[in-house]
């Protein structure tokens, strides 16, 4: 139930506890991540594209899991448009396109007005 | 007709007729030689008629209003070649290319090519720039050609046969398509239309009214002075050519969008820029990097240096910069441009490394 985080600060589901899961949110919504940011986390990252070559050894059995990357987990690569001189300075870096997300979240809203049945969301587990 | 040819040849007409200004345009006096013969060829096809004493038609022109039917209808290549095939039997005192491909020789001149990129069938890299020549992937050691399924030998070693690469980037130049934009002195008119529109505050109309364009004028002053440098958007996202035969292609084609353009114009078919076409079979996924490249290359070449365009709404010379503003992708196509990984519990949401720590620390106590 983190989602109450984005309401204004003195909203009043933020402080009704028992409609929710038993807490009064009192925290901020999370700090935005900036380009600087990420080039810092991103820049040690070194990850090589394409395919290992083959190996042709014989005998002796090797470990062929993933390599372990260094650096934070959650980025796979310096992306490319890192290159470009501006990149870094720009608020939005990547849009999500609308058409899908837009019918998913209709969708979610219509089901749950017209309380139909197991696609509502309006369910045992919104409320946990 | 004549209109056309200059248009696709601007540069060398300019420096004929217009003498007095050579100033104006530095780089037309560097038009190669074979260049001029290919333009005096195109000029003459444009003005040889189609038969003796026809003043309708040029034989170029017939060629063009034949291929603009075909692209509207669809008609496949060879139909186009069949029609050729007759029309050139029937009335052979008219000058009429017997085959299709004649025919495309002809137009091709028009300009507004792309070009071929071998690339290595793992994605490892672009036999691009210093590696052009490479018969051999640097990383995993493939074949450049094409090898075939059964005997794993490339094809064309031992029986006569072509030789063919494994994987071909299709990579859209990108300065001469926005030169284009230019040529046509409407279009270059509403290039510079989004600085020139009436804003209201808290009005969203055009992406200009959005607080990640103004924050990128803030920061990068040089480039905003000039409305006619051109902002694009890059979109991606996967899809099978082959319909409904196989399932399991992913062909990715990148698009451009220009933002200079009004509303109403810039989400159109006809204003998108398709810059390169990722070959299949499989999606290029964390891979996709060494495919933009070509791109990213031309990108900061234009942002660095610019390059010379001619402005027909104004009539001059100008300097031409464009940036990247920002992609749009679905949620997958995010992690593959971003390197954001989308999968596991930190999928969604923005997470600064502090606060990891933090949801760390909690799962321990």
């Amino acid at each position: 139930m983190n989602h109450r985080r984005w309401l204004n600060v003195g909203h009043k589901f933020r402080l009704c506890h028992n409609r929710f899961d038993g807490s009064v949110e009192t925290r901020n919504p999370p700090l935005r991540i900036s380009g600087t940011n990420v080039l810092q986390q991103v820049q040690n990252l070194n990850i090589v594209f394409g395919k290992e070559a083959k190996v042709e050894e014989r005998g002796k059995r090797q470990w062929k899991g993933h390599h372990p990357i260094d650096g934070p987990l959650q980025w796979r690569k310096n992306s490319i448009f890192f290159k470009l001189p501006y990149w870094v300075n720009n608020l939005l870096h990547h849009n999500l396109d609308v058409m899908h997300i837009e019918k998913n979240v209709c969708d979610n809203v219509v089901y749950t007005l017209l309380n139909q049945g197991k696609k509502s969301k309006d369910n045992l587990k919104a409320q946990k | 007709m004549c209109g056309i040819v200059n248009d696709a040849f601007r540069n060398f007409v300019n420096n004929q007729n217009v003498d007095n200004h050579e100033n104006m345009r530095p780089e037309s006096s560097q038009m190669m030689p074979d260049e001029i013969a290919q333009y005096m060829k195109f000029m003459h096809d444009g003005q040889e008629s189609l038969y003796e004493g026809c003043d309708k038609y040029s034989k170029l022109s017939f060629l063009l209003k034949l291929y603009h039917i075909k692209c509207l209808c669809r008609m496949t290549n060879k139909a186009l070649s069949m029609i050729l095939e007759l029309l050139a039997d029937a009335f052979d005192y008219a000058k009429i290319s017997s085959s299709f491909y004649e025919a495309k020789k002809i137009i091709n001149n028009l300009g507004l090519h792309y070009t071929k990129i071998d690339g290595c069938p793992n994605d490892c890299m672009l036999y691009y720039g210093e590696d052009k020549d490479k018969e051999f992937c640097m990383k995993c050691n493939e074949s450049r050609l094409k090898k075939t399924k059964k005997s794993n030998s490339i094809i064309g070693a031992t029986k006569k046969q072509k030789k063919t690469p494994a994987k071909v980037l299709r990579y859209f130049p990108l300065k001469p398509r926005l030169q284009q934009m230019f040529m046509s002195s409407k279009i270059a008119e509403h290039m510079q239309c989004h600085a020139s529109r009436s804003t209201h505050e808290g009005i969203l109309r055009h992406p200009s009214d959005f607080e990640a364009w103004k924050n990128f004028d803030l920061m990068n002053p040089q480039f905003a002075s000039d409305p006619r440098n051109v902002r694009l958007g890059l979109a991606t996202d996967g899809f099978n050519p082959f319909g409904d035969l196989s399932t399991c292609h992913s062909t990715w084609p990148i698009v451009l969008i220009p933002y200079n353009l009004p509303p109403w114009m810039c989400m159109k078919q006809s204003s998108f820029i398709l810059s390169m076409i990722i070959p299949g079979k499989r999606a290029p996924g964390n891979d996709i990097d060494v495919y933009l490249r070509p791109l990213i290359e031309e990108l900061k070449e234009l942002w660095n240096t610019g390059v010379e365009t001619f402005d027909s709404h104004k009539k001059e010379v100008f300097h031409m910069h464009a940036a990247i503003l920002w992609t749009i992708s679905d949620f997958p196509g995010l992690g593959t441009l971003s390197g954001w990984n989308i999968l596991g519990w930190l999928a969604l949401g923005v997470i600064l490394t502090q606060l990891l720590r933090r949801f760390r620390v909690n799962f321990v106590s």
